[in-house]
């Protein structure tokens, strides 16, 4: 598979997840909040900001709602938006048209033309949310049931579980420093599309343990912080075994990304609740440091090209036309 | 109901559908009759499905960096059995003398000495690069992929408006046409029998393939894209799809020690075969335009140590000049000793003197056309323009002769095309494909119809604004399949045949037979895998035969992965391997079957049933069973 091809297939992964992911959240909020109330909440929407990990940002922090929601929702400038992800997870699929099925292609291509025309409408953030969740939602179910799970398509499920697993730590965290007038830890179950499922498991009773045991280690919902680090080194482990042009035991290798996704995923798996909430910050941090590292060694191990070629003459030859 | 060709108007122009007003011709008159069964709303509601699918799908070209579906019309443009014949064999015989120009214009030159085209000619081509000059390598295969543009004129004979030889885009509207109109208008061909073009990736891969370096026993094959900013992107892609093979970006290749390699995420893979779709200038940036980022730096010197074979060579673009476009008629009758079966357009050489104050004098009754332009860019037509363009025109042919040639006006055959809610005759050109594998050279039985859209327009390019139809060529009627591949074989490849020949085996002439009517019938099912596989044949064959010296370097299920397995090839034998010193596939069946009696027989029991059911091959399996 060719590098380029990888790298485009990965970052299609996490693009369609964190149209998603940032969808859910914003609707979440949306549909807590009491109409009109947006603007007096400063805590709400500093929670929002920080869960899609915009803080610091002094252009989003300093505005208002309808701004605010505009901004997140509807920029196609921004990458950080729902749209700006979709976009990019387009463009991204175009570059490797020839190697995603006509389907997939197909889903994100309708979307993105769906872009313009939805968010003319006028029918409110809610409906273009819902759309987008129903879209993304489309795009990997065709991922998974059409496409072959072959090497490029595990590079698209390393992507997705990553980003998955980004959200998830964040929304925890967001929660965790957070006291306002919207229960903070409801919030986040329902952020990560897990209300339903933790009802059930935990009862109606919302409280800081049970929810960061469920959105950390829940074994059964897929969006749960071990089950993302788990599908990650499933498919990394088939992609180093794929190339594995070194010979070296991936388990000893400080450079492979299955090695470093493993070793948290272990850490994280023989944690009991009480564990958890001891030194939550410490905890998660080192869960985002896991993501940030895993993405860089899967950049050098599998995205790495030559370097760019310069030529000694040509700026001595000046502008070449 | 009728009233979709109300007051169809006639001109000049050959009318491929009508005759005379009110009589159809008889090709298309089962698409006639599915038209008088529709209003004029179905119609445009069918066209907006299309159009939408088109839109969603992808399938369009940029202009001015805005994605456009590539407008279709409904209705398609029928070429009859007879009529295509005139294509099938004139169209190779144009591509057969332009590489035997080639050759000699990069090699000895002959044709200069001989005063039948001017060196001169060649060497102020834009296009002429002294860089692939005595680069033989790849003679007889320089032009792989081909596009001859044709037009009927007033009588309704075929004539060449250009060639393309470079970079011809365009089949993947005939793919995608065909499957958009049989989609919405499937009633309109029922009872006719229309050839299949869905074998043209199969084909074009066994070609690219045969044309490999002749050290690689199975060579790979890439295409190669300047990105997702080309107008024809979409074409790119579609074509490495349904070939199977990588589609690569001049940053995805590496060339070290003149050979070419691809990054791929296990390291990096040799390459053999590159379908380029940039431009020559492009190509290379140590050889031509130093800051092209879209090539990359070493290729043709890959090329000309004999690893790398670039489809189509660069430096072809001195064969689709449109000044020496003026030559080819010359050029087929001093290369191939025959009279050119395809006229070309009356033109005017403008370097001439005569010629020019002839030109300069009828200038508003003369299509101006720039020599090195594409696309449609820079025609003038006389009768159309105004004052201020012609005396602009005419200072530009005094100013640069060797810039220009002029042609007489040509009123091209016009087809009924969808306009709001009636039927009116549009202006059309046909480009049909051909593939070249170094030994014969196959025409797609089909074609890009570009139909210019504005009325009176006789400029059809899709920069223009212009738009496409289905091609349809109808099989003949008595004898269907065999005859026109046949013949396509006696013209075009001389070359190969006397391989065949000089075995003189009854039994082996048969089953040559049989597997030609059988290829034409599978295909025409429409079983793509089928027929690639087929196809898959005589590449391997060619290789054997041809290269089993060294060894290729990669590692085999690698090479599969890329080439043979998305094909469907895997229903069939491997490649032929250099431990296995052969000839081609087909001898094995009839000759050696008592030489290597358990090797032929593996082939025939993994050849699918219907190839081994029919009477040829079966002779071959009984000799084995008994």
């Amino acid at each position: 598979m060719l590098s380029r091809i990888a790298e485009s297939l990965y970052w299609l992964g996490r693009h369609v997840e964190r149209a998603d992911c940032t969808a859910r959240i914003l609707d979440t909020y949306l549909h807590l909040l009491p109409t009109g109330s947006w603007a007096a909440d400063h805590q709400v929407i500093r929670s929002l900001v920080d869960s899609m990990g915009l803080a610091g940002d002094e252009e989003i922090e300093g505005s208002d709602s309808t701004k605010l929601i505009r901004m997140l929702v509807f920029d196609t400038e921004r990458a950080s938006s729902v749209s700006g992800a979709l976009i990019a997870a387009r463009d991204n699929a175009r570059g490797v048209r020839d190697a995603l099925p006509l389907e997939v292609w197909e889903c994100l291509n309708v979307t993105w033309h769906g872009l313009r025309s939805r968010a003319a409408t006028g029918g409110g953030p809610h409906s273009y949310l819902r759309w987008v969740s129903e879209r993304c939602a489309i795009a990997a179910g065709l991922t998974d049931q059409v496409m072959s799970h072959d090497e490029g398509w595990h590079f698209l499920a390393v992507g997705r579980a990553l980003e998955r697993a980004d959200m998830t730590i964040r929304l925890i965290a967001a929660a965790d420093s957070q006291t306002g007038a919207v229960p903070p830890w409801r919030a986040m179950v329902s952020a990560c599309g897990g209300w339903e499922p933790y009802v059930r498991t935990h009862g109606g009773s919302v409280g800081p343990r049970t929810s960061i045991e469920f959105a950390l280690l829940d074994r059964h919902f897929p969006r749960s912080v071990l089950r993302c680090l788990t599908a990650a080194e499933t498919s990394l482990a088939e992609l180093e075994a794929a190339g594995a042009t070194r010979a070296r035991d991936p388990r000893r290798d400080p450079s492979s990304a299955r090695r470093i996704v493993g070793r948290t995923r272990t850490g994280l798996d023989y944690r009991t609740g009480t564990d958890l909430t001891r030194d939550l910050p410490a905890l998660l941090s080192t869960l985002q440091r896991t993501v940030a590292s895993g993405h860089a060694a899967i950049t050098s191990s599998f995205f790495r090209r030559g370097d760019e070629i310069t030529w000694a003459n040509f700026s001595a030859e000046g502008a070449l036309v | 109901m009728a009233d979709l060709f109300q007051d169809y108007p006639f001109g000049q122009a050959w009318d491929e559908m009508f005759s005379a007003p009110g009589v159809v011709r008889p090709a298309y008159e089962s698409v006639h009759g599915a038209l008088q069964a529709m209003t004029a709303t179905d119609l445009k509601a069918r066209a907006d499905i299309m159009g939408r699918t088109f839109l969603d799908q992808g399938i369009t070209f940029a202009l001015g960096g805005v994605e456009r579906p590539f407008p279709l019309d409904l209705i398609p443009r029928i070429v009859t059995n007879q009529e295509w014949r005139v294509v099938e064999t004139g169209v190779p015989q144009r591509v057969r003398a332009l590489e035997a120009f080639l050759a000699d214009a990069y090699g000895a030159g002959r044709i200069f000495d001989d005063g039948v085209v001017p060196r001169r000619l060649v060497t102020t081509s834009p296009h002429f690069h002294r860089e692939v000059a005595g680069m033989s390598e790849q003679d007889g295969a320089r032009i792989v992929i081909s596009g001859v543009d044709l037009i009927r004129d007033e009588k309704g004979e075929f004539r060449v408006l250009e060639d393309n030889v470079r970079v011809p885009s365009g089949v993947s509207y005939v793919l995608e046409n065909r499957q958009a109109v049989s989609q919405v208008l499937s009633e309109a061909g029922e009872d006719q029998h229309i050839r299949s073009i869905a074998e043209y990736p199969g084909r074009l891969l066994a070609a690219l393939r045969k044309v490999a370096p002749s050290n690689v026993g199975d060579p790979t094959v890439v295409v190669l894209t300047p990105g997702v900013y080309n107008s024809a992107y979409f074409e790119h892609t579609l074509l490495a799809r349904e070939m199977g093979v990588e589609l690569v970006e001049g940053r995805d290749l590496v060339c070290r020690g003149n050979r070419v390699f691809v990054r791929t995420t296990a390291g990096e893979m040799p390459v053999h075969v590159i379908y380029r779709r940039l431009d020559d200038e492009f190509m290379d940036p140590v050889q031509f335009r130093l800051d092209s980022m879209l090539g990359s730096p070493g290729l043709v010197n890959a090329a000309r140590a004999g690893n790398l074979t670039i489809a189509n060579a660069v430096g072809n673009g001195i064969a689709d000049d449109k000044l020496v476009y003026t030559y080819v008629p010359d050029i087929i009758r001093y290369y191939l000793r025959e009279e050119p079966i395809l006229l070309n357009v009356d033109t005017y050489r403008l370097e001439e003197p005569e010629q020019l104050a002839y030109a300069l004098e009828h200038l508003a009754e003369l299509v101006i056309k720039p020599v090195d332009g594409s696309g449609g860019k820079g025609i003038v037509i006389g009768s159309q323009a105004d004052a201020v363009t012609l005396s602009r025109v005419r200072q530009a042919i005094l100013e640069n002769p060797r810039g220009w040639i002029a042609q007489r006006e040509i009123a091209l055959s016009t087809v009924p095309t969808l306009i709001g809610d009636k039927m009116r005759p549009r202006h059309v050109d046909l480009r049909p494909f051909a593939v070249n594998d170094g030994n014969s050279v196959w025409v797609l039985p089909g074609g890009l119809t570009r139909v210019a859209l504005p009325e009176g327009e006789l400029v059809v390019n899709s920069s223009q604004g212009g738009g496409s139809k289905d091609t349809w060529v109808l099989a003949g009627p008595a004898e269907p399949t065999v005859e026109p591949l046949a013949l396509q074989a006696d013209s075009s490849e001389p070359a190969s045949l006397p391989e065949f020949g000089s075995r003189s085996d009854q039994s082996q002439s048969q089953s040559q037979t049989q597997s030609r009517s059988q290829l034409q019938t599978q295909s025409q099912s429409g079983s793509q895998s089928q027929f690639q596989s087929q196809s898959q044949l005589q590449p391997n064959s060619g290789s054997a035969a041809g290269g089993d010296s060294a060894a290729d370097d990669w590692h085999p299920s690698e090479a599969s992965d890329l080439g043979m397995s998305a094909t469907g090839a895997f229903f069939f034998d491997p490649p032929v391997t250099p431990e296995e010193p052969s000839d081609g596939l087909r001898h094995q069946q009839g000759q050696q079957q008592q030489a290597q009696p358990a090797r032929t027989q593996e082939h025939l029991r993994r050849r699918p049933p219907d190839a081994t059911a029919t009477p040829g091959n079966a002779s071959a399996a009984e000799g084995l069973t008994c």
